[in-house]
């Protein structure tokens, strides 16, 4: 138990583009690089953003031991490390487990890596940028697969490539897009009698052999999520009356009436 | 050097001293208004012209002032702040021989009570005649006695001090005394009417004289009892003279020395006035009904360590006075607040803000804005408020308060 004083915040925020976030204080970046690791590898650590710290958070002498340290060629969790200990946000206990989530995603194989990565989109809300990353997945699966002798082997990454379709699919009825979501299952389904795809597919369309007592599960399921879909919307409406901006509406209702005013005009020439 | 001033303001007289002056100057704080042009006239002047028949006059414009009330003069309807504005405004100019209110580098006025509400008040009627709030302090008489007293021979402040305030209509009592054992020494004062008073109207007769006389020796045997004091302090109307008060100064004059000062606290704002704003650290702690006579505190982490923040110390001024503080709790879901009193024979309290209703977050992910201010003396209200975690988390706009009687 303890409390934390906070330091100086930025002016001008730093914008994270794989999460398309503002950040505004060292605390906040550090939270960042333990929390998404991997999307933190090979792309948080710019010039600019070391700029950034000296300019925007007076953390001058970071910025400097920063571009030592890179200048040395230093490796990156050696840097990132060296953000998180001047952050005084985490424990040396934390650091250190930050350390070891580094190399263990620096270990990963090509694939496991995009499909961690695409979890943490997903954690951090970003299903696009998840699905942006998972695309690749299956292509990948495929090449190895042709270049797999092993029989065993072969059925495992097909295994393995259709629950990543069923993962896309997954984002896809997220996105509300049945469509593509369909095709997504389709192709798991071809590559093997995956219950996760028969199951998403009962979700969808209700279609597929489910045994009765998963069936009724599966429907109490979807009676809860568009409970809580309708409380959201609910919610949204009721955020929506209250931050309702005159100005912006006013603005609006300009464009309207000039849009009117012209269609009047055309119509009456 | 500065061009500072210290006002001593009540209702029933006004006292200017300017830096470098021989001394302080008294008026009876009325003015008045020319009947015919915008000529106004302050103290025994107005007066003559509300005999003469060609001013009309206003009083008690401290009060006026605080009620929100106003006075017709001459066809015209003047508020309090613009009458106090005009009255300082006349008695400063009557000072500054020459140099115009505005050039005054800074400004003090010393009030009996330091009312927050008569404080801005004051500051704003003060800031309407030229004088730039920033220029501005208002002090109350036990800060300016402590401002005065620690100004002269140290040999009159080695045990306590005393001062008798006698004006027209009550008698006033102010200790002050020096804490010393620590570093820094305190200097602590404080002041009340006195209830067995007199008007002193009552010294133009004999028996008068003989009453007050004897009302004054009681009050001072009874208020000085027991205490070692190195001087003791006359001040007021009612001192300009003191043929009347045989057997009080028989009393008061044993084992010490006894000064006469008319312009006490006005000197003592001046004091404050030159004072103000100086990079040097002042050479004591100043604890009056101005100033905070405890810590305030938090306790926070800094790289593992548990240190303590500062929000306020004692003598630190409370009018006007807003904290602040960032803080992220780590696994806690209160903030405790530390009131330390610098007299070391009261106990410390703790004041918990517990975040009820706060959205719970991931660990270390909400950030609270704590302040603090002071309402009035011995008053402290504390807030807390939700400030989210950056864009990861936005705030939520969860707030508690609590107020606090010291």
């Amino acid at each position: 138990m303890a409390l934390l004083l906070c330091r100086k915040r930025a002016r001008e925020p730093y914008f994270f583009e794989k999460l398309q976030l503002s950040l505004g204080s060292l605390r906040e970046l550090c939270y960042v690089i333990r929390r998404y690791p991997a999307l933190c590898m090979d792309g948080l650590l710019t010039q600019e953003l070391i700029r950034w710290l000296s300019a925007q958070l007076e953390e001058g002498i970071l910025a400097e031991r920063l571009n030592k340290a890179a200048g040395a060629g230093e490796e990156e969790s050696f840097l990132l490390s060296m953000i998180l200990e001047e952050g005084d946000y985490y424990s040396p206990a934390e650091i250190k487990s930050f350390q070891e989530e580094y190399r263990r995603l620096k270990g990963l194989e090509k694939e496991a890596f995009k499909k961690e990565t695409g979890r943490l989109y997903m954690e951090a809300g970003r299903p696009e940028n998840a699905l942006g990353e998972l695309s690749g997945l299956p292509e990948l699966y495929q090449e190895r697969r042709r270049n797999a002798g092993d029989p065993a082997e072969r059925n495992r990454l097909s295994v393995e490539e259709a629950d990543c379709y069923c993962d896309m699919a997954e984002i896809h009825m997220l996105l509300s897009d049945r469509g593509s979501a369909m095709a997504m299952l389709e192709k798991a389904q071809a590559l093997s009698g995956s219950i996760r795809a028969q199951e998403l597919q009962y979700l969808l369309d209700g279609s597929g052999k489910l045994p009765e007592d998963r069936r009724r599960a599966l429907d109490g399921l979807k009676t809860s999520a568009a409970a809580a879909a309708e409380g959201s919307r609910a919610l949204r409406e009721v955020q929506r009356i209250f931050s309702y901006d005159d100005d912006k509406s006013f603005a609006m209702a300009e464009t309207m009436i000039s849009n009117w005013k012209n269609e009047y005009r055309r119509m009456n020439q | 050097m500065k061009l500072c001033a210290g006002i001593d303001l009540c209702d029933d007289y006004i006292i200017v001293y300017v830096t470098g002056a021989a001394g302080a100057r008294r008026f009876p704080a009325v003015i008045s208004r020319d009947r015919r042009t915008d000529e106004w006239y302050l103290g025994e002047e107005a007066y003559a012209s509300a005999l003469s028949g060609k001013g009309i006059l206003t009083d008690r414009l401290l009060t006026m002032l605080e009620r929100g009330g106003t006075a017709t003069l001459a066809r015209h309807t003047y508020s309090g702040a613009e009458l106090v504005g005009r009255l300082v405004k006349e008695a400063l100019e009557q000072q500054l021989q020459g140099a115009a209110v505005s050039d005054l580098d800074r400004l003090v006025i010393a009030i009996r009570r330091p009312d927050p509400r008569l404080m801005e008040l004051l500051t704003e009627a003060v800031e309407d005649i030229g004088i730039n709030r920033s220029r501005i302090g208002i002090v109350s008489h036990s800060e300016a006695l402590i401002r005065f007293v620690m100004s002269q021979d140290r040999n009159l402040f080695m045990n306590s001090c005393a001062v008798f305030d006698l004006s027209d209509e009550k008698l006033y009592y102010y200790e002050m005394k020096v804490l010393r054992g620590s570093a820094k020494p305190s200097v602590a004062a404080a002041g009340e009417a006195v209830e067995t008073s007199f008007r002193t109207d009552i010294l133009s007769s004999e028996s008068g004289r003989r009453l007050a006389d004897r009302i004054m020796r009681d009050s001072a045997e009874r208020l000085m009892k027991g205490g070692i004091y190195s001087a003791v302090f006359l001040t007021g109307k009612g001192f300009q003279s003191t043929d009347w008060a045989k057997e009080f100064l028989a009393f008061v004059c044993t084992r010490r020395r006894v000064l006469y000062h008319d312009g006490l606290f006005a000197q003592g704002a001046c004091i404050a006035a030159e004072t103000a704003g100086s990079s040097e650290e002042e050479a004591y702690t100043l604890l009056c009904d101005t100033s905070l006579e405890y810590e305030l505190s938090v306790k926070v982490r800094i790289r593992g360590r548990d240190s303590k923040l500062i929000l306020a110390s004692p003598g630190d001024r409370w009018f006007g006075r807003r904290v602040h503080a960032e803080l992220i709790p780590l696994d806690q879901d209160y903030v405790d607040v530390e009131l330390t009193p610098v007299d070391p024979r009261k106990k410390s309290r703790l004041l918990r803000l517990p975040l009820t209703d706060f959205p719970e977050r991931e660990r270390g992910c909400t950030a609270l804005s704590l302040e603090a201010d002071f309402p009035g003396p011995g008053e402290l209200s504390l807030s807390l408020k939700d400030l989210g975690f950056g864009e990861i988390f936005p705030a939520s706009g969860a707030e508690i308060s609590r107020e606090v009687e010291l």
